[in-house]
């Protein structure tokens, strides 16, 4: 069975055609070239399956194949699983979404399908991971920012920094990381009509 | 207070109402809540609707009878209580052409030339409109010229890189190549079929039985936001809404041309879900074998005037729609 996958995220790309190949080595896997369009990659691999991410505006490219001709030149193209749509939620929702010629039995494809799906999954939360890491480090920055300019600007010892900052997030509600940006905020706009 | 209500949508200048309606709180004054999705591709619209993940969307006429039908993707029930917008496409032909086709016109013109031009989609207004236009002309558009399917906002980059030699799309993107001095507007589809309907309002069929209170608010709002959009007055502020980066990301002034309907940018005021317009998108598709015999009929009965009179809307006078070859009486 010959599978194209068409992720302009090539990381997500090698990963999923690598796990394919590990699921079944009589596959063959395409990547679809960067800035490569969907129909030209199709064309060029003609594949049985298309595994595409959902975000590719050319994916209406792909969808027409059959609508503009009217005897395919392509093999027909279908969406999967009209019996579960469940499944097919939770593939779309994961941001991937499948396309399969109506001769390739659906077992054959619900395990690829479900590879794609675990694996846009596991990417999401390693992003969502990353990203709240990124915020925890962003707030530790401001906070010591806002301690030093304390430091040096009140005079003030780095413990005394902290209880200030801590004292007014409470007087005022607010998250310490709050505070301490408006303090860095405050001292930016005086500085700059002061000069 | 019902569910929050999803509606998806395409970077088009004809999406405004559904943006005004969002950016000014009209959902909000008829008591619902609306959450728009800006989707990257038609497939996507259909799809998310077809299995649930939006209640409604701002849609092709074809690309709704497709879905309805099960064309494409999964067969998704729907219906359509309302018109959103008339005319707004034009067909752009790239610069270089311009005195040729000035002076021989479009049938001479492309003869022989097997010119490549460009749709949003297979199911779609642009190329049943495009597919009338070239007809009547004489011209065949299945051996002809090559049409091929491209995403609105790529139809410049591909214009520019000589991929394609024309596209049919809605606005601004007719506005953009014009502007940028690599095409020019051979006709605007209005010209083609006088004030034909674009996009129409399709939600899903489970959604709109299950709560006809809010699709009734819902229709109200857009209403009440196609009429700003209407108003000549209003069209700078809404360039500034549609011109943002999360959007079109286009200069609001270049926006602000796309939108007066005299510059054949979208009409919306047109907004009676007529069952002859579906049934004439659908006669289009048959004729050019993209549906099959009974599609006709089935589309009609997606389209629901009843619910627009429920809401409050009217149905049109007896009028004659115009077309670039022949005139048809209608009585609504």
């Amino acid at each position: 069975m010959k599978i194209l996958v068409a992720d302009r995220n090539g990381n997500r790309a090698a990963a999923l055609a690598a796990q394919l190949q590990a699921q079944d080595d009589s596959f063959s896997i395409s990547l679809a070239r960067e800035d490569e369009i969907l129909l030209g990659a199709v064309r060029r691999t003609e594949p049985d399956i298309v595994i595409v991410d959902m975000d590719r505006a050319d994916r209406d490219g792909l969808e027409s194949v059959r609508a503009l001709n009217v005897k395919p030149v392509l093999p027909v193209i279908m969406f999967v699983d009209d019996d579960d749509p469940a499944f097919m939620e939770e593939a779309i929702a994961a941001g991937v979404s499948s396309y399969h010629v109506t001769s390739v039995d659906l077992p054959a494809i619900k395990p690829i399908l479900r590879t794609a799906t675990a694996l846009f999954k596991r990417t999401q939360l390693l992003e969502r991971r990353l990203a709240e890491a990124e915020e925890i480090i962003a707030t530790r920055q401001t906070i010591d920012a806002a301690k030093r300019l304390l430091m040096t600007r009140e005079g003030m010892s780095e413990p005394a920094a902290h209880r200030f900052l801590q004292r007014r997030a409470m007087d005022k509600q607010k998250k310490l990381s709050e505070i301490a940006a408006q303090l860095l905020r405050d001292h930016d706009a005086t500085w700059k009509t002061e000069s | 207070m019902s569910r929050i209500i999803r509606l998806g949508m395409l970077r088009l200048t004809d999406a405004a109402p559904v943006l005004v309606a969002a950016r000014k709180n009209i959902f909000e004054e008829h008591g619902i809540e609306v959450e728009i999705s800006i989707e990257p591709s038609w497939a996507n619209i259909g799809d998310k609707l077809g299995y649930g993940l939006l209640d409604g969307a701002v849609m092709l006429p074809p690309l709704a009878i497709a879905s309805a039908l099960g064309l494409r993707g999964r067969k998704t029930e729907l219906i359509v209580p309302l018109s959103l917008s008339a005319n707004g496409n034009a067909v752009t032909i790239a610069k270089r052409y311009e005195a040729d086709f000035h002076t021989q016109g479009m049938a001479r013109f492309a003869a022989g030339r097997m010119l490549r031009l460009a749709v949003v989609h297979g199911y779609s207004t642009q190329d049943l409109l495009l597919r009338y236009w070239l007809a009547s002309l004489g011209i065949d558009p299945d051996r002809e010229v090559a049409i091929s399917v491209i995403p609105p906002a790529e139809m410049v980059g591909s214009l520019a890189a000589g991929a394609i030699d024309g596209f049919c799309a809605g606005a601004p993107w007719s506005q953009v190549a014009a502007h940028s001095g690599l095409g020019f507007t051979a006709i605007n589809t209005g010209q083609i079929w006088r004030n034909h309907p674009e996009k129409c309002l399709a939600l899903r069929a489970d959604f709109a039985a299950g709560d006809p209170a809010a699709v009734r608010a819902l229709m109200r709002a857009l209403g009440s936001a196609a009429r700003f959009c209407a108003d000549p007055a209003c069209r700078e502020d809404i360039s500034q809404m549609l011109c943002v980066a999360e959007f079109l990301d286009l200069p609001a002034p270049l926006i602000a041309q796309s939108l007066d309907p005299a510059a054949g940018g979208p009409l919306f005021t047109q907004n009676y879900p007529s069952p002859a317009h579906a049934a004439w998108f659908a006669a289009q598709l048959l004729r050019w074998d993209k549906v099959p015999s009974d599609a006709v009929i089935a589309a009609a009965a997606l389209y629901h005037p009843d619910l627009f009179i429920a809401a409050g809307g009217k149905s049109p006078e007896a009028y004659k729609e115009i077309f670039c070859d022949s005139e048809v009486s209608q009585s609504a």
